[in-house]
């Protein structure tokens, strides 16, 4: 089976899965698998760039599903409510809370879209870090 | 409204149909389940002969697929609204989807604030359109005008700024654009466009007392294609423009 295939299939099943918890009205499990779809899809997806305030997103319904770090957002140039209008690489920012849930990245991370700024931090383990100066 | 609005199910899932049973029985109560279909043959065949208000669609269906079992519905009974209810995303779907007239587009596993939101706009235009519709039988012509304008109302209240037009406003109705146009400015009078502005414009203003909002982002949410032109009509209703205005009242605005 190729990856695409993989990706598609395994997406069907989690969607599957969170609407059988929505007919149990299992609603905590209801909002891991809708978080997991929502991830993957976009995981999945063969785009190249995304809105910051996609990626963002996304980001949190992956630290829902990995549960091993925290995210904060930064107030600075770029605000939550500038990050609908701007474009970043896709998964930019997902790949390196992979690498940090991992333990083979660095944190915290700083995100620095194409206006320049701080947008957005993250660390493990849900411990707060400053934010660094833009 | 009196009359309670009707839905048919497509899908070849039962888990799928279930859930959105569920979601309508949560949600809306009021609503009727008509019927339901596992493809898109008896889709069309059902809608034909149960004439639903709304019909909750899924794309990859046997037999025959969402999208042409839309067309075919659309073709026959226009005012039925449809809502695609599908686990695949691709833009393919979505832009045919938009092109043949669907009123919204729910991604599985839907959530019971997204099915809220699309589902309950729907619902809103097939209210509004069977306000109307029993109001022209219960009294032809002009003889209940309380009754008209306030399905009007409710009509505008379903849309959003940034798709309020006369023909989007007769497509809700059901009603030709010229004849809208006309009973509107009896019933309200003034010209529809005037008061669409001044819809346009008390949002805006409100807009500008507490969000950080860009002239151009203000337009784009109003639906209003020229900033030139949105900031000369403000000016006008208002005696400053949008920058001048944010600044009076002391927000952040542009």
């Amino acid at each position: 089976m190729t990856g695409a295939k993989m990706d598609e299939l395994m997406i069907v099943a989690i969607s599957r899965a969170a609407q059988l918890a929505y007919v149990e009205e299992a609603h905590a499990a209801f909002a891991y698998l809708s978080a997991a779809d929502r991830f993957f899809r976009y995981h999945a997806s063969t785009d190249k760039t995304a809105t910051l305030g996609e990626e963002l997103e996304r980001l949190g319904d992956f630290a829902v599903i990995d549960g091993s770090f925290s995210i904060h957002l930064a107030s600075g140039p770029v605000g939550p409510s500038g990050s609908g209008s701007l474009f970043i690489k896709r998964l930019s920012l997902i790949d390196a809370a992979l690498r940090l849930s991992s333990g083979t990245g660095e944190g915290p991370i700083l995100v620095e879209p194409n206006v320049g700024g701080a947008a957005c931090v993250l660390s493990r383990g849900g411990k707060r870090l400053p934010v660094p100066k833009a | 409204m009196t009359a309670m609005a009707s839905v048919l199910i497509v899908d070849d899932e039962e888990l799928s149909r279930i859930a959105v049973r569920k979601l309508l029985s949560r949600l809306f109560p009021d609503t009727l389940v008509a019927g339901e279909a596992e493809n898109g043959r008896v889709a069309v065949a059902l809608a034909l002969s149960l004439r639903p208000d709304i019909v909750l669609m899924d794309i990859r269906i046997p037999a025959m697929n969402g999208i042409d079992a839309a067309v075919a519905i659309l073709d026959a009974l226009p005012s039925t609204r449809i809502v695609v209810v599908s686990a695949y995303d691709s833009f393919g779907f979505a832009q045919r989807a938009i092109n043949i007239g669907v009123s919204g587009y729910l991604l599985k596993p839907v959530s019971e604030a997204d099915f809220a939101a699309v589902f309950g706009k729907a619902l809103a235009e097939v209210q509004a359109r069977i306000g109307v519709a029993q109001e022209q039988a219960v009294a032809p012509g002009p003889t209940a005008p309380a009754g008209k304008r306030d399905a009007i109302e409710r009509a505008i209240a379903s849309l959003s700024l940034r798709e309020l037009g006369l023909e989007r406003l007769a497509d809700v109705l059901d009603m030709n654009p010229q004849h809208l146009s006309r009973l509107f400015k009896e019933l309200f009078g003034i010209r529809f466009v005037e008061y669409s502005t001044g819809l346009r414009i008390d949002a805006a203003k409100a807009a500008l007392t507490d969000q950080d909002i860009t002239v151009e982002e203000l337009c784009r949410r109003l639906g209003w294609t020229d900033s030139a032109h949105f900031t000369k009509v403000f000016k006008e209703r208002t005696g400053l423009t949008p920058k001048a205005y944010a600044r009076q009242i002391g927000g952040n605005g542009p």
